[in-house]
């Protein structure tokens, strides 16, 4: 399919409750263009309060473009960015007093100390108390070597220094770009919990930016996801075709099995997966199978999809629906 | 303004906390050192007594501490400082560009204006305290070499002779030291200026020490005699006429306002261009 003419798929909107905050994060329909390229075109979505939002997409897909846009260091050709209200470009002080943000490469001054380095950084939002820095560096478990100079802090480290620095001085709104690269399992699996425990015990509105599928996967619910600039997927991936239900059957001769499944209306081929027809149930194939064919059946059941395979299908731009 | 001078106490920590600093002071230390060294030798004596003489003063009499740490200060500041300032303004924006920290900064509730703010105050800080550094080192240096004695001052170029005695000689140097800060800021506010454009961090000192070596260059041709009251070096160097027996206020109040226009005109256009740049990895 050519580039550009990608299915879309948006969630529908849930009914909106009674009178309730603006979203943490609201962007609508920003575009930005490098000289002829262009970066971004058009992208809207909507991060909740206490929401732990995922963005995806490829290298070069407009992710970076779009979180420089939402903190105001990427102007925007059109379209504007709102968080908690305040647009970040009008009302800068106010819309970004209350958001942490760390980058794919953590930067720091690498000679002096994480902790002069936490004090450089939070000084440009408000003033901050030596305790909130110490509960900060607990936090993020830079206890022993806050006083070191950052210069000889392993990657792990300068990780966790920058979620500190996010986290002071006291955010409501993470936005975090690649979090986990470079951590080693075990760092990825902390990062993780610190994440989660974020957002769950503290109400941390999250964006989420990682190329990690599977970390994205475990935390976030609701996503968009980014195809050379163009919002391609919005909304919670779990209900992305709530009524395609992929068919997981291993038969003595499942290609053939499968064709007589279609051939009776019971299901069809949709980007090299079998699916299940509109209202049709498994054990409706599985009677048609063994009453009709003798098919000797070993497993049927539903895939379970992975974000993976939602990602794929919607970046490489197979058929899809438009919701 | 706490906050303001939290900032302000952060940008300066980033410029003192850099070991480069302190090689570049200990670099003007032996600089000086050398310039003492090289002031020993007879064929600079002589040219030292020669001037004098000629003028019926004695050689004796003025090749003093006070005489060598005019002529030390002077050189290291012309040879070492405009470098060394150009090296460290033309850093302040475009390396925290280059290596990611200004995004991290601007990623919280700061205006643009206020980045640059901070940072410019801190330069000038900086550049205030190595013309001081600069001023006094020379002055204890050559004193602890020579003693103090007279001063004897001669600067072909702006036309000035001087002939001080240890006190009043010590007044001059010491308001020599305070002006030069206002003055030099001019080769930070150029390498500041630069510093706020899309560039390398050493392209940004090397364009503003292009633009002195040619401004200087104009100024010691003759050919261009009717453009040096538009050159920067030769405001700059007004300093000197602190040091003619009768000072020319006026003289050195125009040659102030000049340069502070000129700083505040490439303060100004460096803030319109960062304010509208985009910052992107």
């Amino acid at each position: 399919m050519a580039e550009g003419s990608a299915p879309t798929y948006f969630m529908p909107m849930e009914a909106p409750g009674p009178a309730v905050d603006p979203p943490m994060l609201e962007v609508q329909g920003v575009c930005k263009r490098f000289g002829a390229r262009r970066a971004v075109d058009s992208v809207s979505f909507q991060v909740r309060r206490g929401e732990l939002f995922g963005l995806l997409g490829h290298n070069g897909a407009g992710k970076s473009t779009t979180i420089g846009m939402i903190l105001g260091q990427v102007y925007p050709d059109a379209g504007t960015v709102r968080i908690g209200g305040a647009d970040v470009f009008q009302q800068r002080a106010r819309a970004l007093a209350r958001v942490g943000a760390i980058f794919e490469t953590p930067c720091f001054y690498d000679y002096l100390s994480g902790w002069r380095n936490l004090e450089v950084f939070t000084a440009y939002t408000r003033l901050t108390t030596e305790d909130e820095i110490r509960r900060a560096v607990r936090r993020v478990g830079l206890e022993g070597r806050i006083h070191d100079p950052v210069g000889k802090y392993s990657h792990g480290m300068r990780q966790r220094l920058a979620l500190a620095q996010a986290l002071l001085p006291d955010p409501e709104f993470l936005i975090l770009d690649e979090p986990s690269d470079g951590l080693d399992p075990e760092g990825i699996a902390e990062m993780r919990e610190l994440v989660l425990d974020l957002n769950r015990r503290e109400g941390l509105a999250i964006l989420l930016c990682s190329h990690q599928l599977d970390e994205v996967q475990r935390l976030c619910r609701r996503l968009a996801i980014l195809r050379s600039g163009r919002l391609v997927f919005s909304g919670n991936w779990h209900e992305m075709d709530p009524d395609e239900q992929e068919l997981d059957l291993r038969t003595a001769d499942t290609e053939g099995d499968c064709r007589a499944l279609e051939q009776a209306g019971m299901a069809g081929h949709k980007d090299g997966r079998w699916v299940l027809a509109s209202g049709t149930q498994v054990a409706d194939c599985v009677d048609f199978l063994v009453s009709k064919k003798k098919s000797r059946i070993q497993h049927a059941g539903i895939k379970e999809a992975t974000l993976e395979d939602v990602y794929l299908r919607v970046t490489r731009g197979g058929e899809g629906r438009e919701r | 303004m706490r906050l303001w001078l939290r900032q302000f106490q952060g940008e300066l920590r980033k410029l003192f906390a850099r070991r480069r600093t302190y090689i570049g002071f200990g670099a003007f230390l032996a600089t000086e050192v050398a310039i003492l060294g090289l002031l020993q030798l007879p064929s600079a004596q002589r040219a030292i007594a020669r001037t004098l003489e000629s003028s019926g003063y004695l050689f004796a009499d003025y090749y003093t501490g006070m005489t060598l740490a005019f002529l030390m200060m002077t050189n290291t500041i012309f040879f070492l400082g405009s470098l060394y300032l150009a090296l460290v303004a033309g850093d302040v924006v475009a390396k925290e560009v280059e290596d990611g920290t200004l995004r991290m900064i601007l990623s919280r509730p700061v205006s643009r204006f206020r980045v640059l703010a901070v940072k410019f105050a801190a330069c000038a800080v900086y550049t205030g305290a190595l013309m001081v550094f600069i001023t006094a080192s020379s002055l204890v240096v050559a004193v602890a070499y020579q003693g103090m004695g007279n001063l004897f001052v001669f600067a072909p170029l702006q036309g000035v002779f001087g002939l001080f005695p240890p006190g009043e000689a010590l007044g001059r140097y010491a308001l020599a030291a305070l002006l030069l800060c206002p003055l030099t800021l001019t080769i930070t506010t150029l390498g500041f200026f630069f510093s706020c454009f899309n560039m390398k961090p050493a392209a940004a000192s090397i364009v503003a020490l292009t633009l002195l070596f040619l401004d200087m260059v104009l100024q010691l041709m003759p050919y261009f005699s009717s453009i040096h009251g538009w050159l920067l070096t030769y405001h700059m160097s007004v300093w000197v006429h602190l040091f003619d027996p009768h000072i020319d206020g006026w003289k050195i109040a125009e040659s102030l306002a000049y340069l502070g226009g000129i700083q505040a005109s490439l303060l100004a256009v460096a803030v319109l261009h960062f304010q509208g740049r985009d910052f992107k990895s």
